[in-house]
């Protein structure tokens, strides 16, 4: 039991870098098509007994990875918007959970910086 | 005429890297040439600017004449260059243990060694044919090989419309071997032919029309190729003007000359009149590579790295130009529009769903697939450019090559006179 969710985790996070919301998206090369992505990942391990604390924990590994790449110039930033949505994704299927078992993320603040912000 | 064959084949180690010419199809490749005297090497070094005190790098400049090392080198790098689809040797090479009789093999084996697409050369002593064909055919896997890894140039003509005694010969001794060789002429516009385009044209055509009947005559149905190299004269010195417009006008002719014969085009492009590797010489050379790759010539040399005209090799420029040609390949390639409409439709539709309206998923697989290239690589101002340029040939450079085998290499030092060095 405990070495499929561990098969899940892992997956989840290369899903997270292939950037796939869910199983009708295609990976970077066009492949995958039909493989369970994020949402449906997320959904099995939260099954399994997988706290939403933990998937987030891998979740963020995997952004790491996808920074790196960006930095290496492996990654554009199709990849990495990509990615994003695949958390995104991941996410909604989480927000149920982390509001019923009481677990939160951290905060975060974000903002643009006055004069210089051109988007 | 009738009897010149529409399609050549150019095999190669690699057999993927065969070339399948079709004289009726105006399928673009593009290779090397052709046996500059000069290499021009660049070095970084530092200099302090007498007004701030900062001290910068900058390129310099240095020319040499080319040796054996040379072509090896220049062989490795085009193996790794992805848009030359078949090699010239660039250099010429003057090392002091290069003799007449033992250039060919050499300059063969240096290429051969060093890459797996198609080689082509002139021929320097025809007394060596057989030793160059003995070779090639060594390293296709044996006598009588069908697989033939090299072909021929035969420049007959000295223009205007006079047969060469020696190349003729190298024509007719390569003829009856049946290896394909390119029959070319290169008359000048202005000084040994005429400077109007249609009479340029008329004299270029008489020219390889009389080296393609000879080589008919010898051995019926032989392989060849409508080796068309016109240029215009410059007008202070009488040398060679490949960057004029007229030059571009000339060859588009020659291209359509060799559809009208149904025979495979050997065409010209790529060489300008710069001096020094970078933006000026890439202007330059775009203005005929585009043009003649428009006009659909099968097989398109002198199109890396050529700087002073044909005097220079620089390989820094034939990594510039290799990325010049890859995005002229990229706009020439077939383009399929009723299957990417249905694509993007679907993309288009899902896009307006979601809350940020971005195409950026979907262009990932052509970007990994190679279609689309990402930025252009070597950004920067002219010093910036250059530096980022040298360091790509030196990553080429590094990256190994698939030698020709021991054993084999073994059969050919027994058997003829290859320098040990390059061995």
């Amino acid at each position: 039991m405990i070495k499929i969710s561990k098969e899940t985790i892992e997956r989840i996070k290369e899903n997270v870098v292939k950037g796939r919301r869910n199983k009708e998206d295609e990976d970077f090369e066009g492949g995958s098509v039909g493989e369970p992505g994020v949402e449906e990942l997320v959904e099995r391990a939260l099954n399994r007994g997988v706290k939403p604390k933990e998937i987030i924990d891998y979740i963020n590994e995997a952004m790491e990875v996808v920074g790196k790449r960006y930095e290496t110039g492996e990654f554009f930033i199709p990849d990495m918007m990509a990615s994003a949505e695949a958390v995104s994704a991941g996410m909604k299927v989480l927000e149920p959970y982390l509001s019923s078992t009481g677990e939160s993320m951290d905060k975060f603040v974000i903002a643009t910086v006055e004069g210089i912000c051109t988007i | 005429m009738k009897k010149a064959p529409s399609v050549v084949k150019l095999s190669a180690r690699d057999k993927e890297d065969s070339l399948i010419l079709d004289g009726k199809e105006p399928r673009v490749r593009f290779g090397t040439g052709s046996e500059s005297n000069t290499i021009l090497n660049i070095d970084m070094e530092d200099f302090v600017s007498e007004k701030t005190g900062i001290k910068r790098s900058f390129p310099v400049f240095y020319r040499r004449r080319g040796t054996v090392q040379d072509l090896c080198q220049a062989a490795h790098l085009c193996e790794h260059l992805q848009n030359v689809d078949f090699f010239i040797r660039t250099v010429n090479i003057q090392d002091e243990d290069i003799t007449g009789d033992n250039k060919d093999i050499n300059k063969f084996y240096a290429s051969l060694n060093n890459m797996k697409k198609h080689v082509m050369a002139g021929l320097t002593n025809v007394e060596k044919l057989d030793d160059v064909i003995r070779m090639a055919e060594i390293i296709s896997g044996g006598r009588g090989s069908k697989e033939l890894l090299i072909s021929f140039i035969a420049c007959v003509t000295r223009s205007p419309l006079q047969l060469v005694e020696d190349t003729t010969q190298n024509l007719i001794e390569i003829t009856k071997r049946g290896y394909p060789v390119s029959v070319s002429t290169s008359p000048q516009g202005g000084s040994t032919a005429p400077l109007q385009e249609a009479g340029m044209l008329a004299q270029l055509n008489a020219e390889i029309l009389a080296g393609i009947t000879l080589a008919q005559l010898v051995r019926k149905h032989t392989p060849v190729l409508y080796g068309s190299v016109p240029l215009r004269v410059r007008m202070d010195n009488l040398d060679n003007m490949y960057g004029a417009p007229e030059t571009n006008l000339y060859n588009m002719g020659g291209v359509q000359m060799a559809r009208f014969y149904e025979i495979p085009c050997y065409s010209t492009a790529g060489i300008g009149d710069s001096k020094f590797p970078g933006i000026e010489a890439s202007v330059n050379k775009l203005l005929s590579h585009l043009f003649i790759a428009l006009s659909g010539a099968q097989y398109i040399h002198y199109a890396f790295g050529l700087l002073e005209g044909t005097n220079t090799f620089s390989p820094e420029q034939a990594v510039l130009d290799d990325v010049h040609i890859g995005i002229i390949k990229s706009l020439l390639k077939e383009q399929s529009i009723e299957k990417e409409i249905g694509e993007c439709l679907k993309e288009i539709r899902e896009v307006m769903s979601a809350s940020h309206k971005m195409f950026t998923r979907y262009a990932r697989k052509y970007l990994r697939g190679g279609e689309v290239i990402p930025f252009y690589p070597f950004e920067g101002d002219a010093n910036e450019t250059l530096i980022k340029v040298r360091e790509r040939k030196e990553e080429l450079l590094s990256a190994s090559v698939d030698e020709i085998p021991e054993d084999v290499k073994k059969e050919i030092f027994q058997e003829f006179d290859v320098l040990e060095r390059i061995k």
